[in-house]
């Protein structure tokens, strides 16, 4: 699935692959260069801090299931930014569907 | 080893040793398992990741305002501190003057850590940046 | 919460206090830092958010291996390339590298 597929989607108003290091692979939407660079930055930072916590939860839980990480989601008052695997997308909360997004994303995040 | 052989000569440190990015692998001294330094190696680096995460979002705010980038951390426990510098580690007893004593050594011996974690980790590690980390 | 008494610390450039969510209650600036009330207001969340990680793994790691000794926790501490942020309760410091005294710092902190 190309980005623009997951773009089309109701909501989405920018997505991003980005790579272990934080740089931009491929990008699609309505961010401008420099703050799409910062956008995967971010993403992956966060994939990164996620991915520490979730193993600290999942190391003195001993519960199966949690680890490793596969995304996290922060839905703010009018926006959401979610991530799946080096993938990272903005949402409208006004117009999206989460549900439909993330699974979009999962399978991009796994081509 | 040989910083953590330094550290473990001073009395009250209790354990010290050097985590890897990914908390798989570690090498320690001390008293602590296997097990116990694998949990400590999965601690240590997801605090690293948190505190870096942080100061990139300060430093995206105020530019160069010197916290970035992040040398280390140390979480005070009731009787015992944990402190990092870059990839190595130290469990403490909080006896007077040590934790002071400790973050100099590990500061002046593990030196300036660089602007990239990664990078920093993996090269004391003689590892592969390229590496999936998923 | 003395935060002029926190200023005295060695290499001390700025003290503040914030409630539980992480916003700022009040704050001390050392002159001429190039710190300011925005940076520090970002700073008291993630000062919410390291206590409350290290609180986690103190927990678990007592829970886990029956060894004690980080509970009740004592602070957390971020240490910086040029200066270090000392945190405990709702109050932290923020002191220069050079300068820096952990043990005074957190010991000013647990009795503040």
């Amino acid at each position: 699935m190309s980005l623009r597929k997951i773009l089309v989607l109701d909501g989405v108003t920018a997505v991003c692959r980005f790579r272990d290091d934080g740089a931009v692979m491929e990008a699609q939407g309505m961010l401008p260069p420099d703050l799409m660079e910062r956008l995967a930055h971010f993403a992956q930072w966060y994939r990164r801090m996620v991915s520490g916590n979730t193993d600290l939860l999942s190391l003195f839980s001993q519960m199966r299931g949690w680890s490793p990480s596969q995304g996290w989601v922060v839905k703010g008052a009018s926006m959401t930014v979610c991530s799946h695997g080096n993938m990272v997308c903005l949402v409208d909360n006004a117009q999206g569907s989460l549900n439909e997004i993330m699974r979009a994303l999962a399978e991009t995040a796994h081509e | 080893m040989h910083i953590v052989k330094q550290l473990m000569a001073i009395p009250g440190v209790i354990a010290a040793g050097e985590y890897a990015y990914r908390g798989d692998r570690f090498s320690y001294l001390g008293a602590l398992t296997d097990e116990f330094a694998r949990m400590a190696s999965i601690l240590c680096r997801a605090n690293t990741l948190s505190v870096n995460m942080q100061s990139e979002i300060f430093d995206s705010f105020a530019e160069n305002c010197g916290c970035r980038p992040v040398q280390g951390w140390i979480a005070r426990g009731a009787n015992v501190t944990v402190c990092a510098v870059g990839n190595y580690f130290a469990f403490i007893e909080n006896r007077e003057e040590l934790l002071n004593d400790v973050m100099t050594i590990m500061r002046a011996k593990v030196g300036d850590i660089g602007d990239d974690l990664l990078v920093n980790l993996y090269a004391k590690l003689g590892g592969d940046t390229k590496e999936a980390l998923y | 919460m003395n935060l002029e008494k926190m200023m005295e610390l060695p290499g001390a450039m700025a003290a503040f206090t914030y409630n539980d969510r992480g916003e700022m209650q009040s704050h001390v600036l050392r002159e001429g830092t190039e710190l300011t009330p925005q940076v520090l207001d970002l700073l008291t969340r993630s000062c919410v958010a390291n206590l409350a990680i290290a609180g986690m793994e103190a927990r678990g790691w007592e829970a886990l291996t029956g060894q004690v000794g980080f509970q009740p926790l004592q602070g957390f501490s971020v240490v910086g390339l040029e200066w270090s942020v000392v945190v405990n309760g709702n109050c932290g410091v923020i002191v220069k590298n050079r300068d820096a005294d952990y043990e005074a710092a957190f010991n000013a902190l647990k009795t503040a």
